[in-house]
């Protein structure tokens, strides 16, 4: 099978470390960065494609590189390749390739910080931070508060004012740099937990594991660097109805939520419609979603994975190891 | 042979060490009780605090004692340098103006988390959590980076390199993503002369901006960073004495591959 993850970072890095010695599969990496690390893994074809936003040639490099490469399936790993992917189909695309097909619906809820809360939040109050509007009086808001832009992810421009003054030059900052497209947010301190999930074409979850952060990559919170795998099922069962209720999915998604340190309770946070960063966390301990998730696209099905015993499971951290690039692929010439 | 200690294991430098020098023992000591290493056959793990001053290599200056911190800040060592080379060093103040578009940095070691800047105005919601102190640089349209790294025991025995940053990445730490060396005597010559101006001895990091019309120093750190096994490669091998002046020979480059391994906590 020639498949083609698309973009080289995070998700796409369990891909490559689950299957790359698979004698069955052939591995094309996209991106659009050439100093991406998945384009530089030995064995991989890397492919370079502009930016999943610039529309029209993207979508003429993806198929001239399906064409090229003869790819015979293809799995989107991050959330801009997700939403072009997806809309190209809902456009009426037809790749003779195989691929998961959730609804633009679903996606349109599920991968938009603003819809989900619009969506779900009056549905489940009590798994949902408090949110209060971009021009409310600062003077009455709950400090710490969150102001994070809408639709950015990887902590990108998240700022946690601490009292009035902060919270009205926070937003100034912030709408200077992402516009008024803002969510203020009630802060839930305590941990991050991820619940990944990888549905079925059915839309049954075929795997649900849940994961908690022990560290995370920024200071103030954000994705999980280091964490641990975790039984939970009332996280499993609150995240498999929310996906529900927003649609159904088809295909890997995780949920991210924090544990409320006080009344225990989960908090979805946002959901990203792709396996995480954390994914290969699975794979260390015998939970191999980027196989099950192939597996599933070329129509084998397999018996739910299971947690190891807890004397067994692997913790894990990302290290950024330096490791020697005889050349940079499609460098510009000085 | 004793391990080398290195201070600010957390730092991706740490690892960049022990890949570096796989013949050699390494001490990662950390206040941080999650760090990446624990698989590395040449390392061990130690959990130590700053305020307790252990003998060894800081790779950030939260590591130094006091008062060389101070001493080696942003705001001490770039009004020295703006002073000397007017024409190549952008400029650190304590308080951003209320024209133009503004940097924020760590004053004392670099501040964690996404780089911030903007106007004044708007960067009045940041406080100094980490303790790094801030200070502000006027922000620039940079063309390239490049970082200066190396090891200097005099004017006449420095042994350095030149990578071009290609890409970075910022989280509770800085990473350097993917660069490259290369062969830029202008600033081999503008970085001997700064530590020269300095009479600086020992680890440095001197990040240069590319503009349109001319290079910029933009900051000084006494701490080394990664890329020290493309260094070495390279023919600047900076845990030797240096002899002479020794410059990293261009074209060798990397990348920072993301790692997973099992780890365990190291306790207070």
């Amino acid at each position: 099978m020639n498949l083609l993850i698309l973009s080289g970072v995070a998700s796409a890095i369990n891909y490559i470390e689950s299957l790359k010695d698979a004698p069955d599969i052939k591995l094309f990496v996209s991106d659009c960065d050439p100093y991406c690390p998945g384009l530089y893994v030995q064995g991989v074809t890397p492919v370079l494609l502009p930016r999943a936003r610039d529309t029209n040639p993207y979508r003429a490099a993806l198929a001239k590189a399906i064409e090229t490469y003869a790819i015979d399936a293809l799995i989107p790993t991050s959330d801009y390749d997700v939403e072009a992917v997806l809309l190209w189909l809902k456009e009426g695309w037809q790749p003779k390739l195989r691929l998961f097909r959730p609804s633009f619906d679903a996606f349109s809820i599920l991968g938009s910080k603003d819809a989900l809360i619009a969506h779900l939040a009056p549905l489940f109050p009590e798994a949902f931070p408090h949110t209060f509007p971009l021009d409310a009086d600062p003077e009455t808001l709950p400090y710490p508060i969150v102001v994070k832009p809408r639709n950015m992810s990887g902590g990108k421009g998240v700022s946690l004012p601490e009292n009035a003054a902060a919270f009205r030059a926070a937003r100034e900052r912030l709408v200077a740099a992402y516009g008024k497209d803002l969510i203020v947010q009630e802060f839930i301190p305590g941990s991050t937990y991820v619940l990944t999930l990888v549905y079925n074409h059915a839309g049954k979850p075929a795997a649900s594991v849940g994961m908690r952060s022990h560290l995370t990559f920024f200071t103030w919170g954000g994705g999980g660097c280091a964490g641990e795998l975790v039984d939970e099922p009332d996280l499993i069962a609150l995240g498999q109805v929310l996906i529900e209720k927003a649609g159904g999915w088809r295909g890997p998604i995780n949920l991210e939520f924090r544990r409320h340190a006080a009344n225990g309770r989960f908090y979805l946070m946002e959901a990203n419609c792709r396996l995480n960063g954390y994914g290969y966390l699975t794979t260390m301990n015998g939970i191999d979603l980027p196989r099950l998730a192939v597996d599933l696209l070329r129509g084998k099905s397999s018996a739910a994975p299971r947690l190891p015993d807890p004397q067994d499971r692997r913790n894990f951290i990302i290290g950024y190891r330096e490791t020697p690039v005889e050349s940079f692929l499609f460098e510009r010439e000085e | 042979m004793s391990p080398i200690r290195l201070l600010g294991a957390e730092r991706q430098a740490a690892s960049s060490f022990a890949l570096a020098y796989p013949e050699r023992a390494f001490e990662f000591l950390s206040d941080q009780e999650i760090v990446d290493g624990w698989d590395l056959p040449n390392v061990r793990l130690t959990f130590a605090k700053p305020e307790d001053s252990p003998e060894g290599l800081p790779l950030c200056p939260r590591w130094l004692s006091p008062e060389t911190r101070r001493a080696a800040s942003l705001g001490q060592i770039m009004p020295r340098l703006a002073e000397k080379f007017p024409d190549y060093v952008l400029p650190i103040v304590p308080q951003a103006e209320t024209e133009g578009k503004w940097v924020l940095k760590g004053d004392l070691f670099h501040r964690p988390d996404a780089p911030l800047s903007g106007a004044a105005g708007s960067l009045a919601d940041v406080v100094d959590t980490h303790g790094c102190g801030l200070v502000y640089q006027p922000e620039v349209e940079a063309e390239a980076s490049f970082l200066v790294m190396g090891r200097r025991r005099d004017k006449t025995n420095v042994t350095l390199g030149v990578l071009k940053l290609l890409a970075e990445r910022f989280f509770r730490i800085d990473v350097i993503q993917a660069a490259r060396t290369v062969e830029r005597a202008d600033l081999v010559a503008l970085s001997l002369d700064a530590l020269d101006a300095l009479a600086y001895t020992g680890w440095f990091s001197l990040n240069w901006i590319e503009m349109q019309d001319r290079t910029r120093l933009a900051s000084f750190r006494p701490v080394p960073h990664a890329g020290l096994l493309t260094l070495r490669q390279a023919g600047a091998d900076l845990l030797e004495e240096p002899k002479g002046v020794t410059v990293a020979s261009p074209n060798h480059g990397f990348m920072a591959y993301p790692h997973y391994a099992s780890y365990k906590r190291i306790g207070a």
